[in-house]
């Protein structure tokens, strides 16, 4: 049977407001123990309260805590979002530059660095095959002399983008300096590169530069060219083809020579 | 209160602050070596600010580049001005780049995503 607790004290306080009973042996006792019961109602109470409070503390950290967990996370996404934007923009920057980097800025072609490093390339590969034709424009001095270094720039990408076209996929072609190109054959025939050599004299000999109406500028070419021998290093073939651009241009220029 | 002026460099930007105007100024590339220690001045300039008045508080960006933790502290401080602004706050944030520089505007509109005080984002020519 549970206890009417609240009987029980109504009995107890009456028993003790009652002045009949003050002289008797138990009241005393009772007395006693009915302040040491208020005593531990009030220490509970008082537990009870602090125990509210540090749960109450607690929740609250909890919450700050979640609350800064949260901020940050969404900060870590965002500077992450951030960075890999930054990221693609320099990588975009980068392959833009490496490309500026290989080609000519006035012909568009391949520069000497791309050059360089494609006969590298090839020569690792496969050094036997490789045929290399410097090309010169004949008098071109003459041409900037007379018509100026705008129009001489016009000529110079004209013959540039005829040489390309005419060697087409036998060779690579590249802006070597000035007025000079160097094309690499790796993998063709001696006899379709002589032949290919030939039509580009011809191609250029016969071709009249012109912006339609101002001016018609006819010119030549000289083509030195030199094949790989053993105990060639890329130097030495690219000297054999200058010494052989050097020897057409002695012996009368607008023709190829083999060094 | 004692107002900036940091003269910017190839890697730390522009800062002036006018707490009469209630203006701060900032303008240029941010990837200083140490972005926490580079900004504390400014990060304790705008605390500062904001609890010691209530008027309004302009930022006038033109910022280009923000390395990580100049991204990190700019966070920081839009969220303090963010509490500021749900507090009452009046606050407003311009930021300016040029119309070629799109990723300026794109890096700009990061920082808007969790402010609710104007925050205008200000192409020019």
């Amino acid at each position: 049977m549970k206890p009417d607790i609240k009987a029980l004290e109504q009995k107890v306080t009456a028993v003790l407001a009652n002045t009949e009973y003050q002289d008797h042996p138990l009241y005393e006792v009772l007395n006693d123990l009915w302040q040491y019961n208020q005593g531990q109602w009030s220490r509970m109470e008082h537990m009870i309260r602090l125990s509210d409070s540090y749960q109450d503390m607690i929740l609250q950290r909890e919450k700050t805590l979640g609350e800064r967990f949260d901020k940050h996370l969404r900060q870590l996404e965002k500077i992450t979002r951030i960075s890999d934007r930054y990221q693609t923009a320099l990588r975009e920057a980068n392959l833009e530059l490496e490309q500026a980097s290989y080609a000519d800025a006035l012909t568009g072609l391949p520069n000497r660095r791309k050059m360089l490093r494609r006969l590298k390339t090839e020569f690792e590969l496969c050094p036997e095959g490789i045929f290399i034709a410097m090309i010169d424009i004949d008098h071109f001095k003459n041409i900037n002399d007379q018509y100026g270094h705008l129009i001489g720039d016009d000529v110079l990408v004209s013959v540039g983008n005829l040489i390309e076209h005419t060697v087409g996929d036998l060779g690579h072609i590249s802006r070597w300096g000035g007025e000079e190109f160097l094309v690499i054959f790796s993998q063709a025939e001696q006899n379709d590169v002589e032949q290919c050599l030939q039509n580009l004299v011809k191609t250029i000999s016969a071709e009249r530069f012109s912006n339609g109406e101002d001016y018609v500028i006819r010119t030549t070419i000289s083509i030195g060219v030199s094949h790989f021998e053993s105990d060639d290093s890329i130097d030495s073939l690219i000297t054999r083809a200058d010494s052989a651009l050097y020897k057409a241009k002695n012996s009368g220029r607008n023709r190829v020579v083999a060094g | 209160m004692n107002d900036l002026k940091i003269v910017s460099t190839q890697s730390t930007p522009l800062i002036e602050t006018d707490s009469n105007r209630g203006v701060i100024y900032m303008e240029g590339d941010s990837y200083p070596e140490n972005s926490f220690e580079f900004y504390s001045e400014l990060v304790s300039w705008v605390s500062h600010y904001l609890a010691t008045n209530s008027r309004p508080l302009v930022v006038e960006l033109a910022l280009l580049y923000l390395n990580t933790s100049s991204i990190k502290v700019m966070m920081d401080i839009f969220d303090e001005l963010e509490d500021a602004h749900q507090s009452g706050r009046d606050i407003t944030v311009n930021w300016r780049y040029d119309v070629d520089n799109e990723r300026v505007a794109e890096l700009a509109e990061e920082f808007k995503e969790d402010c609710s005080f104007a925050f205008n984002i200000i192409g020019q020519p």
